[in-house]
Parts: structure tokens; sequence; C-alpha cells
């Protein structure tokens, strides 16, 4: 029995994916990768993650998008999901901004660029 | 043909300039690079190259910024003296990477083959990037997909930025 927590990153930029999981095997965690919406559900699907770090803008299906069905759904809605909201401090005009975030559930955000020593913290808190 | 090598994806992007300037040190700062910076023109893939009668740099523009790109360029005579654009290139990326020399290998024969020239190309963190002509994206997809496995659909032959979701 693997008892290292998984952890689902997705992103569709390779490189912090990579830098993602990294440093979260290097803290011991499991990790799943997927590159854009479609990819994160069929991880999920698959492998049941206990945490997902998941991108909002993304080609295919976005993070909130996936965030909203996957907390709507019961059988997955108490996998903890981490948003990464790149758009919302700075532009105003996009549809993507924190307050969408927050109608989509996620159960924590964290704006970009990413701070990993926050990012660790928090997976750190919610996977004890 | 060998075993194909998996692979997490490819990614393709829509139509590119690729930008060229030969200038000083100090000129590329300040000649260059600020005023992209100041212009919030964003660049792709930035190439520097020390020589002895300056330093090269080069990088990739969005299409649609290639005509505020040659302004600026144009209103800086350093950096204009020596300029070049090309276009339309595009990028193809390839990841994971992971230092792979046989990945490496692989994908510059693979473009070799199919007698695709590359403008350019570097790695990252996880990915490989190539610069190559716009119009044989396709094909240099269609090359990769003999060596490499990528799951998923084949990404779509795009000119213009993914839509937003």
């Amino acid at each position: 029995m693997n008892d290292k927590k998984l952890i689902l990153v997705v992103d569709d930029d390779p490189d912090l994916v990579e830098a993602i999981s990294m440093k979260l095997e290097s803290e011991n965690y499991r990790v799943a990768k997927a590159y854009d919406g479609i990819q994160a559900w069929d991880r999920i699907k698959q492998e049941r993650p206990h945490l997902i770090i998941l991108d909002v803008m993304m080609p295919n299906k976005n993070g909130y998008h996936v965030c909203d069905e996957l907390k709507k759904n019961p059988q997955y809605s108490n996998i903890t999901v981490v948003l990464l909201t790149a758009v919302g401090d700075a532009v105003t005009s996009t549809k993507y901004t924190h307050m969408d975030g927050k109608t989509a559930l996620a159960d924590e955000f964290i704006p970009k660029p990413i701070d990993l020593d926050n990012l660790m913290e928090i997976v750190k808190d919610y996977t004890r | 043909m060998g075993e194909k090598i998996p692979m997490e994806g490819v990614n393709i992007s829509p139509k590119m300039a690729r930008v060229s300037v030969l200038a000083s040190g100090a000129d590329l700062t300040a000649g260059f690079l600020h005023p992209m910076a100041r212009d919030r023109i964003n660049l792709k893939l930035l190439i520097t190259e020390d020589r002895i009668d300056g330093a090269r740099v080069s990088c990739c523009v969005a299409a649609e910024d290639r005509s505020r790109t040659k302004s600026l360029i144009d209103a800086e005579p350093g950096p204009a003296q020596r300029a070049e654009i090309h276009e339309p290139v595009g990028l193809i990326s390839i990841f994971p990477l992971r230092s792979s020399l046989k990945t490496l290998g692989l994908a510059l024969m693979a473009l070799a083959n199919a007698q695709i020239p590359v403008h350019a190309f570097c790695s990252s963190l996880s990915a490989l990037t190539l610069v190559i002509d716009h119009d044989r994206l396709q094909e240099a997809l269609a090359a990769f997909e003999c060596c490499f496995d990528f799951p998923g659909e084949r990404p779509p032959d795009s000119n213009e930025s993914p839509p937003l979701p």
C-alpha cells in the first residue's frame, strides 16, 4: 500500500507542471499531471487524487469549469482544489477573475507567479 | 524504426514573427528589451548569443505584434542597424524533455528527414521547443509522430491564438 498522498497538477505550461511536480516529489508526494481540463478529468477518474492544483486559463476546458463540475459531483466533491489564478490581480476586463474562482467553490486560491513555498504550505495543510 | 518514446504532450503555436537583432550589451537592454517590455510585447523563446561584435538576441513575437515590434526597433538606432524579422514562423514544443539527448536527437533527425529547416531551438525545464516555418508545423508534427507517442488528439492546425474557453 502506497501511503504517499497523490497530487494532481494541471496547467497547460509544461514547465510549470514540471517545477511544481519536482517540488512535490521532493516533499514525498506522488504526482499526476495533466495539461488541460479534459485530461484533468481523465486523471481524476483514473487516479482519484487527494488534492488538485488547478490552473484557470487552459485550452479545451478551463480550471473554473473543472472545479465547478468537481465540486457539484458528490463522488468527487471532497477532493481539495487549489486554483492558480494568474489574471485576477491586475486585469479587470477579463472573464477570469477571483470572483469567478470563488463561485467555482475552490478550497484555496493562489495568484501567479506562484510562490512555491507558499503552495507547499497549503498542500501540507490540506493533506495532513 | 525503433519503439516510439512516450511523451506527455506537444504544443503548436499560432503564427509568430522571429525577430533577431545584433547590438552591444547596453543597446540590447535599453534599445530592445526595455522598449518591448514597456510596450507589453510578449517574447517567446528568447535566445542570446555573445559575439565578438556584440550580442545577438533572437525571439519570437505574436504575428499581431509584428508591426509594433518593427516600429520599436526602427526607433532605436543601435539595434535597428542589424535587425531581421522573419515570418511567419511557428513553435512546436514537445515535453517532457528532462535533459534527454535521445529525445533531442530524434526530434532533430525527424525534422532533418522531413527536410524541415529549424531556425532556432531551445530547451527549458520540461520542454524542447523548435522554431520552424509556420506552414510546416503539421508536417513537423507528423514527423514527430513517427518517433514519439503523444497522448490524446492531434493539436489543431491553428493560425490564431486558441479561443478562451
